[in-house]
């Protein structure tokens, strides 16, 4: 289907718009991610349990994944 | 198999330790909600996971063409959808597993996991307490049996309830054992 170049340019526009906003979004996700890791922490603290590193590393591992969220929608998508 | 991935009733728990915990206190019951109160947001989870896959479904039986004419749009779309649903899933997870009642030789103490900014922790003695009830109400809690332990304190205090606890009528036993135990122990001194 051809497409006139003013819907193209209107459509390139709204891409980049859209694009920032998932930016934003996966930013928030990590801080989200870090307030998470911070919390297992402290509550960890508060409750000692055997499974206390493995939440501690899992919570580590959320937080490495958001990055990689973050890295992927700013430079691929 | 469930409690296996939820684990929601220790007795006696061993290597188990609270941050006020005295050095001559044992922790005699550590207690979260039952996990089947889990069930709900696990359900939202998993349908959640099938809406992408639906909105797909729905553009190929309306013959739209939608998600093929904007590919990066849709991505990043469900990047985000699948980001929310991950960060209710793990609020939802940390707020049942760090809420925590525990019943000591001395206390009775409850961590509550407000949200993922606030927490804290309730002590009470043994000897406030007056009374102990368990209630197991609906249909769920009745299949399950699980239910609320009321624990009614000196004058003055509020209330403290053990919220849809596996064997409630156990842990409400206990409680009166420790206390009655407790208080011998404090008339022998």
């Amino acid at each position: 289907m051809f497409i006139g170049s003013d819907t193209q340019t209107t459509l390139n526009t709204l891409y980049i718009i859209f694009k920032i906003g998932f930016t934003i979004l996966t930013i928030f996700y990590f801080i989200f991610s870090v307030i998470v890791t911070r919390q297992v922490k402290l509550m960890t603290e508060v409750l000692q349990t055997d499974s206390r590193y493995v939440l501690q590393f899992i919570s580590w591992l959320h937080s490495i994944a958001a990055i990689g969220v973050f890295l992927y929608v700013a430079l691929f998508l | 198999m469930a409690s296996l991935f939820f684990p929601d009733f220790f007795d006696s728990p061993l290597r188990m330790r609270f941050t006020q915990q005295e050095d001559d206190e044992i922790i005699s019951l550590l207690l979260r909600q039952h996990w089947v109160t889990n069930v709900f947001w696990i359900l939202i989870v998993l349908l959640s996971l099938f809406l992408p896959t639906a909105v797909r479904f729905i553009d190929t039986i309306l013959d739209l063409g939608v998600v093929d004419r904007f590919p990066q749009l849709f991505l990043g779309l469900y990047i985000v959808f699948y980001l929310v649903v991950a960060g209710y899933a793990i609020e939802s997870f940390l707020y049942w597993y760090f809420n925590v009642y525990i019943v000591t030789n001395k206390h009775l103490v409850d961590i509550r996991f407000n949200s993922l900014l606030s927490h804290d922790l309730v002590e009470n003695q043994l000897d406030d307490v007056q009374s102990v009830r368990a209630s197991v109400n609906g249909v769920l809690a009745s299949f399950f049996h699980y239910g609320d332990v009321v624990i009614e304190t000196a004058a003055g205090k509020d209330e403290i309830v053990f919220a849809k606890v596996s064997q409630p009528e156990v842990v409400a036993d206990r409680i009166q054992d420790l206390q009655e135990a407790y208080e011998e122990g404090v008339l022998k001194k």
